[in-house]
This record gives C-alpha cells, structure tokens and sequence, in this order.
C-alpha cells in the first residue's frame, strides 16, 4: 500500500487545484489503477479505455475525498468501478473454458516453475469468472487490501469476498495443473 | 455425511488454503462452523492438499504482478486526466463566484424593491395628509433619489438590480410628474429618440445574466425606437427618465392610460429591455 500520509498531503493540494500534486498522485498510483482494470476487463484495450476513465473520474472527484477513507482505498474504489462499468457497457461474456491456451492447461507439475508460469495467461485463467470476482481477486493480490476494504469497496459481505479470491486463485492454479480435474467456476 | 476427520471438498479446501494464505483462516472456519483444530485435522486427512496450498500460493503470486503499460501510454492517460481535473477545477472556481454575485445582485436588488415600496408607501400616506404634489416627489426621492435629465422631464431613478423594483420607482415618478407638469401624449408607433439624454450611469463593470438584464451585444445606434405592442394607441407619455439597470444604463418610459401604467425599459441602443404594466 501507499505511503497514506503523503497521498493525503498531495490530495488536498489537488483539490486546491494544484495540478502537479494531482500529476503526482496519479503517477504513484497509474500502474495499479491500470492493474485493476486489466484484470478485471482481461482486454488490453478495453483496461485502457477504463484506466482513462477511472483517472479523469479521480481528477473531477478529488475535491470530494473527504480523508475518512484511506486515499488508495478511495483510487481503487474508483478504478474498481469504472471497470466494471466498462464491461458493462462492452457487454463482454467470459472468454469460455475451451478457448484457453492449451498449454495453460497442460500438467506441470512443479507449480512454482518460474519460466512454466511465466508463460501462463493469467488474463485467461481469470476471464473463466465474472468481472465481479476478477474484481476481488485484484483488490487483493495486486493491491493488498484486507477482506474487509474489498467488502466495502464492492459492497459484498467479507465471507463472499473470500470466496471469489479463491474461485480466482484456484482458476489460475488450475492451470497451473495442480488438479487434474477442474472445480466448477461461475462464469456467469 | 463429515466428521472430524473427513476430507474436504476441492471447493471448501481452496476457500480455507486461500484464506490462510491471506491470514483470514480464523474467519473462514468459524464461517463454515468449524474449529481450527478441525480444519488442520481434516486438511491432514485431504489428499493433496499441500500441493494445491503451493499452487494457490504461485496463482497468488502470479497474480501479484501488476501487468506492464507503456509509460509514454501513462503519461498521456494521466495528462488528459490532470487537464480534465484543471478544467473542472476552473470552472468550480467560476461557479462559486457567480454564486458569490448572485447573491449580491439579489441582496441589492431585494434593498432596492424594499426601497420602493417604502417610497410608495410614503407618498401615499403623504398625499393622504397633505399636498400630494410634494408627497409624490418625496415617494420619488425616497427610493432612488432622482436627479435632473434631458430631455424627459425627470430625473435619474438611481441603480436597481431587480426591473419590478425599477418599474415601481418609476411608477411613482410618473405620478410626481403628473401632479406638477402636464403629461405630453404620444402615438404610435414611435416613442421617440430615447438614447438622446444624457445618461449619467457608468458604462457597466459587470455583464450580469438572468432577470433584468439585456443583451449587450446588440450594435449601438440611433434613431426612432419603435413603441413594444403593449403601449395602446392614445397612452400618455408620463415620464422619460434614466436609471442603471444590473449596472447597466437604461431609458425608462411610463405611459399611462385607462388608469394603467405601462413601464417600458430600454437599452441606450432603444433595445426594448423590458415591458411592465402596473396598474
């Protein structure tokens, strides 16, 4: 997580309208924003147009961060929600299982091989659920926030949050080929 | 049927390996009503178990690693953002200020409507006790203390925001005016050279917008300004007078007939600004 102390210094700079300390926030905080909608569209260009959007919506809203939030919880709450928005709006189903890479599915046996997981398409392992659990599965891998943040952020009780980390976990250790047979998966 | 040594389903154990992963197993057992002691009996009893905590952990890990973008992409993505937030920025800052003015305006022109009324009120009570000539210049003054003008034979009616207020005053020159000079009829379809006096208000500081304002951009000219249709054939020129309007400079004429007062104001370019009638 981000230095919270410095993120709340440069946001109300920026809701002063300092453009730079706004520039700056947005510098430390770009590569996640656009982490968040990679995993949760699975489409490069599709994270792009929600990266944009998910920025210009922090630049608007700034002046409305009020600090009772943790100002990261409050970037990726936005991120969160213009992915999600834009994979409404694109109306994209879930790539299906069959669609895969073959050698995403093939045995591997040590599942920590690095050049063997290197390989693997993470974007297709997860496009096997809906953006709503993409959604939690990046919260917490690529941003780290505890249960309970994720619970708020997508206003979905902890114990539902735990369960779609680990729907997404285990479609990506599935490909790993730790199992031999795959677990069902909502692909709703 | 599970007792506490049974295995677990492949769905229930990734939940609990995950969960553990993340420090949350405490949660998630009692969630599933199990104890801990529970759980690590019957994960010992699950086959492959920790090879599949090994492979959750390399899915978490892989997981982890935030895909790249191209950092000249970033930079025009955040510019775009850090120009729409500027934008925005800006235009919050001119919307609190013309908050700021409104509020102003419509404090003045609420003073200047008060204003009115008590002059009104003053010069009927007044005319009620005495001279009315006198009472009716003095419900005049009261509000926006006239001053001489040409070529109309009134004076300036001062600056007012609100055009009812304006129309008011103006009312209660005309009225003055009747009592001590005799009214010059007009017909239609002129109302005469109304930008030929000399207009003592300033050119305006603020264009203001909304109520009681006029378009400024309307060329400058001269000549006849045409009467608006609610002045009747056969209405009286009662008064001709000047006054500031939202800082702007306006002609404002009274016409009376059928016991009725028709107040129109205008640009010093005879642009209709606004047409009242009072009874």
């Amino acid at each position: 997580m981000r230095d919270d102390d410095h993120d709340d210094v440069l946001a109300r700079r920026a809701a002063d309208g300092d453009s730079k300390a706004l520039d700056a926030l947005l510098r430390d905080h770009m590569v996640l924003v656009h982490a968040v909608c990679r995993r949760i569209l699975g489409n490069p260009d599709d994270a792009l147009d929600a990266t944009q959007e998910a920025l210009i919506s922090i630049a608007r809203k700034i002046g409305s961060f009020d600090g009772r939030a943790k100002f990261s919880t409050w970037v990726y709450r936005v991120a969160t929600n213009a992915a999600l928005d834009e994979s409404r709006r694109r109306g994209r189903r879930p790539v299906p299982l069959e669609s895969l890479p073959e050698h995403g599915r093939s045995s591997v046996g040590n599942a920590a091989d690095a050049a063997i997981a290197d390989r693997l398409d993470v974007d297709a392992a997860l496009a096997q659920l809906t953006p709503e659990y993409r959604a939690a599965v990046a919260l917490r891998d690529l941003v780290g926030m505890d249960y309970a943040e994720i619970a708020d952020v997508l206003g979905i009780p902890p114990g539902t949050v735990r369960s779609r980390i680990s729907r997404g976990r285990a479609a990506l250790a599935d490909l790993l080929g730790n199992r031999e047979t795959p677990s069902e998966h909502p692909t709703g | 049927m599970n007792d506490d040594t049974s295995p677990f389903e492949p769905n229930e154990l990734d939940e609990l390996l995950s969960a553990e992963l993340d420090g949350e197993l405490d949660a998630a057992a009692r969630d599933l009503g199990l104890r801990v002691a529970e759980v690590s009996e019957r994960r010992r009893a699950t086959p492959g178990a920790e090879d599949r905590r090994a492979a959750l952990a390399a899915a978490r890990d892989l997981l982890s690693a935030p895909p790249e973008i191209e950092e000249l992409l970033a930079a025009r993505l955040r510019a775009k953002a850090v120009r729409v937030g500027a934008e925005e920025n800006a235009s919050r800052r001119g919307d609190r200020s013309r908050r700021r003015r409104q509020i102003v305006l419509a404090s003045g022109g609420l003073a200047a409507a008060i204003a009115a009324v008590v002059g009104i009120a003053a010069g009927l009570s007044a005319g009620r006790s005495g001279t009315s000539a006198d009472g009716a210049k003095r419900a005049v003054a009261a509000p926006a203390a006239p001053k001489p003008t040409t070529p109309g034979p009134a004076s300036a009616l001062g600056p007012f925001t609100n055009v009812h207020a304006l129309a008011l005053a103006a009312v209660s020159g005309a009225n003055a005016e009747s009592v001590s000079k005799p009214a010059t009829a007009v017909g239609q379809p002129t109302l005469g050279q109304s930008n030929g006096g000399a207009l003592d208000a300033p050119p305006p500081a603020v264009r203001s917008t909304g109520k009681g304002s006029y378009d400024t951009s309307l060329g400058i000219g001269t000549g006849q300004c045409t009467s608006p249709p609610q002045v009747q054939r056969g209405d009286t020129l009662a008064l001709r007078t000047t006054a500031t309007l939202s800082g702007k400079p306006v002609v404002v004429l009274v016409f009376t007939g059928n016991g009725e007062h028709t107040v129109v104001v205008e640009d010093t370019n005879c642009r209709l600004v606004n047409v009242q009638m009072l009874g």
